[in-house]
């Protein structure tokens, strides 16, 4: 089974969600990171606009 | 004072790019205000009341840009022009470098790097716990930023985690340093031999620093979040952590950092000492009673400095009796300067106002002074009955922690930006009873990147001000941080002495540094 | 002309027309380009905006189905499509189109003010502090520092609330003030017109008048700023305006929470300007109403 400490042997490799600026400075010290460009999920105002028909009983 | 100005045609940036080039160059010295505008006939009036307007403008269109700055010389004018023009150039080659592959999903970033082991989440509250969770799934650890994430999610992910041998840090975890790397709001800090787990982001932070500054190192500093230590989540990755570290080669000593835990989860600690861990543990538990902790098994601290100190002692492998005697001759040097800054004040002058922008160091801070000085106001103090009225307005002894969300609405956190501090700075010091003014700085990726040059000219206005009438304020400081944190501790400290800031080497050191003057001042209560 | 891409096109506004008897069709010249919208002319004095999906629908929108459109370099309509860069083809022709009119779900005023009041604490809690929120949470007049800043600051108020208190006139001077490509004054003036439509909806009283007026009052030379309220004056709304609009009669505060979100995330600050706008204007019509004068 995996565990925890098995990461401290491990090179630390990071997927930053969200704010830049940790993936910045993570650039800095040289730590391997990459950037996902996130979006809140799915639909979006499609969403809400459905929940709001369902709602409003359309 | 002159004035000077330019116009560029064709460029657009959005306003609040905009804004802050002008406030940056307006913080030049010599500069006196500045403006980078559209040219609207609006505008222009308003640059007319700013006694920015030049005669060059009179005939610029909807869609020029409009640059202003007042300045005392034309050298300040032209350095301002200079600055402005960068910032802009910046704002520019920064979109065009937002073309770097980004993937739109973890699922697309781990194609990316199939063999990626951390998750950092800082997404909003309500979206960050599925992405932890999509995280944990693909076997990845998580570091969740993100605050308001629910409470049971928060118990959920801890349980799948636990399961299947992952960390999941936070939510509301601000600082955590893996493998070396500084994560999110943490300090850059020496490798070593001493682990820490900590449900609290600034202790974690003071403590790492403590340590480093006393020349031991870290081997990994876990946090937790705050709310892991409470009944609902029952200690689950703190005990995780601890029982990670015990079984991690590199880590000899454990530290634990936390505000009191619940009475449950304490004793799952106390048990998990007593079976498991094989290592010296040294613990503080803020505001608790280093009585619980001893009787865990564990080394008990009083202060985030004496964690700090006890773990860098036994690493550099000197006995408890050593420390001690390091503790009283700290203990007497403070009361020497205590002594000496009692003696330079005016009659009424007696009490302290702590501006804070780490909540724990408030915290701490708080619980020392009262031992030292009685009860302190606060916005949020150790005795609910001393809640300030108005948290804009401080009375008697006072510690006011700027990171509480009363003053954060739609601002950045007080340590990144140090407007709000700097102006209570100044205010404080109108107040003839004021005799100290304390204030904790922090480094470290996240945090302010200047605080040397934006805390200065705030402290010298103060000290003015209080000098015209025959005032001497003691300005007490200390930094969270070390000389390899990107703004450097040495150069900070340097900056806040040459304004005549006392500089402690702990929070705690310059809490009792704070209370002592009081003391002697006669504004205990 | 080799085309190696086709980019999909979610909805076109119902107020592009470019065909029809006098088709346009060559290159268009660009305005500006941003990471999310591409203005182009369509006549010297109307611009249409290409935007990413993540900006959405609107009366002069084209949604293409793309992340980022900074690579725009070229426009080229030919009756049925848009060719980007002479490379990427968009069919605007067989595409959906989005409807940028606005009927009110429900003329419930006591559910409406409730969803304002969510609207009201969102925007006090999220919206960023450089912009015009101040006028409705006065403790964010600390975030503005310079002497220039004040100033602004203070002109924005004192014409706003003019505005507010019937002196129609006044719509000229909050025109052009401000940062940016959409001065904060203008964005304010959008949320007042978009104010003024709700209350048209959702009472009878008739505001064609007042709106149409601002606007000609509020007319300038900056294109861009001028094409939104237009469309604002005439009734057509934006598709995150839309959404926000009939989120206030849902009673539900995470359909709230999500469509002040969506709306606060145009520009820097001009969706929590025209936030501001909004709420000062329906505020003060539903409190008795305005004297114009």
């Amino acid at each position: 089974m995996r565990k925890i400490s098995d990461l401290f042997k491990q090179e630390l490799k990071v997927i930053n969600i969200g704010l830049l600026s940790f993936k910045e400075s993570l650039d800095d010290v040289g730590v391997k990171v990459i950037q996902v460009d996130w979006r809140p999920p799915a639909g979006g105002d499609q969403e809400v606009m459905d929940a709001l028909k369902k709602l409003l009983g359309k | 004072m002159v004035v000077k100005g330019i116009i560029k045609k064709g460029e657009y940036y959005d306003s609040v790019t905009l804004m802050l080039v002008a406030r940056d160059a307006t913080s030049l010295e010599g500069v006196k205000d500045a403006a980078v505008v559209m040219g609207t006939e609006q505008n222009k009036s308003i640059l007319e009341t700013s006694g920015l307007l030049l005669d060059m403008f009179k005939d610029a269109s909807d869609s020029d840009l409009l640059i202003a700055v007042k300045a005392e010389s034309e050298e300040a004018a032209n350095k301002a022009f200079e600055k402005i023009e960068q910032l802009l150039k910046e704002t520019r080659s920064k979109a065009k470098e937002a073309g770097e592959y980004m993937p739109k999903s973890l699922e697309g970033a781990l194609e990316y790097m199939p063999d990626a082991n951390m998750v950092i989440i800082s997404v909003a509250g309500k979206y960050a716990g599925d992405e932890a969770m999509k995280a944990l799934k693909h076997g990845l650890h998580v570091m969740l930023f993100s605050d308001n994430v629910p409470l049971d999610k928060e118990i959920e992910l801890k349980k799948y985690a636990r399961d299947n041998g992952l960390l999941v840090m936070g939510p509301d975890c601000g600082t955590a340093i893996i493998n070396g790397a500084p994560l999110c709001f943490a300090n850059v800090v020496e490798r070593g031999n001493i682990g820490i787990v900590a449900a609290s982001g600034t202790g974690l932070q003071e403590v790492s620093s403590v340590i480093t500054n006393e020349g031991a190192g870290i081997s990994q500093a876990i946090g937790t979040g705050g709310r892991d230590v409470k009944k609902d989540v029952g200690g689950i990755m703190f005990i995780e952590g601890m029982k990670a570290l015990e079984e991690d080669p590199d880590t000899k000593y454990i530290v634990l950092v936390s505000k009191p835990p619940h009475p449950d989860v304490l004793k799952k600690i106390a048990d998990l000492i007593k079976s498991e861990i094989k290592k010296p543990v040294v613990g503080i538990f803020l505001g608790g009673d280093p009585e619980v902790v001893k009787s865990a098994g564990a080394i008990p601290a009083n202060t985030l400095e004496e964690a700090g100190l006890i773990a860098a002692s036994l690493a550099k492998g000197k006995s408890l009796d050593e420390f001690k005697k390091i503790l009283e001759e700290r203990e007497k040097e403070i009361l020497a300067i205590a002594d000496r800054e009692s003696k330079n004040k005016k009659e009424g002058q007696k009490y302290v106002r702590g501006l804070y922008t780490g909540g724990t160091l408030c915290d701490e801070a708080m619980l020392l002074s009262r031992q030292i000085i009685g009860e302190v106001y606060g916005n949020a103090p150790i005795n609910p009955e001393y809640k300030l009225k108005d948290s804009w307005i401080s009375q008697e002894n006072t510690f006011v922690d700027l990171g509480e969300d009363e003053f954060t609405v739609g601002r950045p956190h007080p340590m990144i930006d140090f407007t709000l501090r700097n102006k209570k700075i100044v205010e404080e010091a109108k107040d003839p009873s004021v005799a100290v003014i304390l204030l904790d700085v922090v480094l470290g990726y996240g945090s302010n990147m200047k605080p040397g040059e934006e805390l200065a000219p705030a402290i010298k206005e103060a000290k003015d001000l209080a000098a015209k009438d025959g005032r001497n304020i003691t300005f007490v400081a200390s930094i969270t941080g070390t000389d390899k944190d990107p703004q450097g501790r040495s150069k900070v400290k340097k900056q806040l002495e040459d304004v005549g800031v006392i500089v402690m080497p702990s929070n705690a050191a310059a809490a009792k540094l704070s209370s002592y003057i009081v003391k002697n001042l006669g504004g205990a209560k | 002309m080799s085309l190696s891409l086709v980019l999909k096109v979610n909805s076109v506004g119902d107020q592009v027309r470019f065909g029809g008897k006098h088709s346009l069709s060559g290159y268009f010249k660009i305005h500006s380009v941003f990471n999310n919208a591409v203005n182009f002319y369509i006549k010297r004095d109307k611009i249409v905006s290409l935007v990413t999906h993540s900006v959405g629908g609107g009366p002069n929108n084209i949604v293409i189905n793309v992340d980022s459109l900074s690579f725009v370099k070229s426009i080229y309509i030919d009756k049925s499509k848009i060719v980007l860069n002479d490379s990427f083809a968009c069919d605007i022709d067989s595409s959906p189109q989005y409807n940028s009119n606005l009927i009110i779900p429900s003329k419930n005023l006591e559910l409406f003010k409730k969803g304002l009041n969510k609207f009201e604490n969102i925007l006090r809690k999220e919206a960023s502090p450089l912009s015009a929120v101040f006028l409705i949470d006065k403790r964010r007049i600390n975030f503005f520092i310079t002497p220039f800043e004040k100033n602004l600051a203070y002109s924005l108020e004192s014409f706003s609330n003019d505005i507010l208190n019937g002196n129609l006139k006044s719509a000229s001077k909050l025109k052009g003030l401000g940062f940016g490509l959409t001065p904060q004054g203008d964005d304010i003036l959008d949320g007042f017109m978009i104010a003024l439509l709700v209350y048209e909806k959702l009472t009878g009283t008739n505001t064609e008048e007042i709106r149409k007026k601002m606007f000609n009052l509020s007319r300038g030379s900056n294109i861009i700023s001028d094409t939104f309220l237009y469309y604002a004056s005439h009734g057509f709304l934006y598709e995150r305006v839309k959404t926000l609009v009939l989120s206030l009669f849902s009673n539900d505060p995470i359909i709230i929470e999500n469509a002040v979100l969506k709306l606060l995330n145009i520009g820097e600050t001009s969706g929590a300007d025209i936030s501001t706008g909004f709420l000062l204007m329906i505020k003060k019509l539903m409190q008795g109403g305005i004297k114009w004068s």
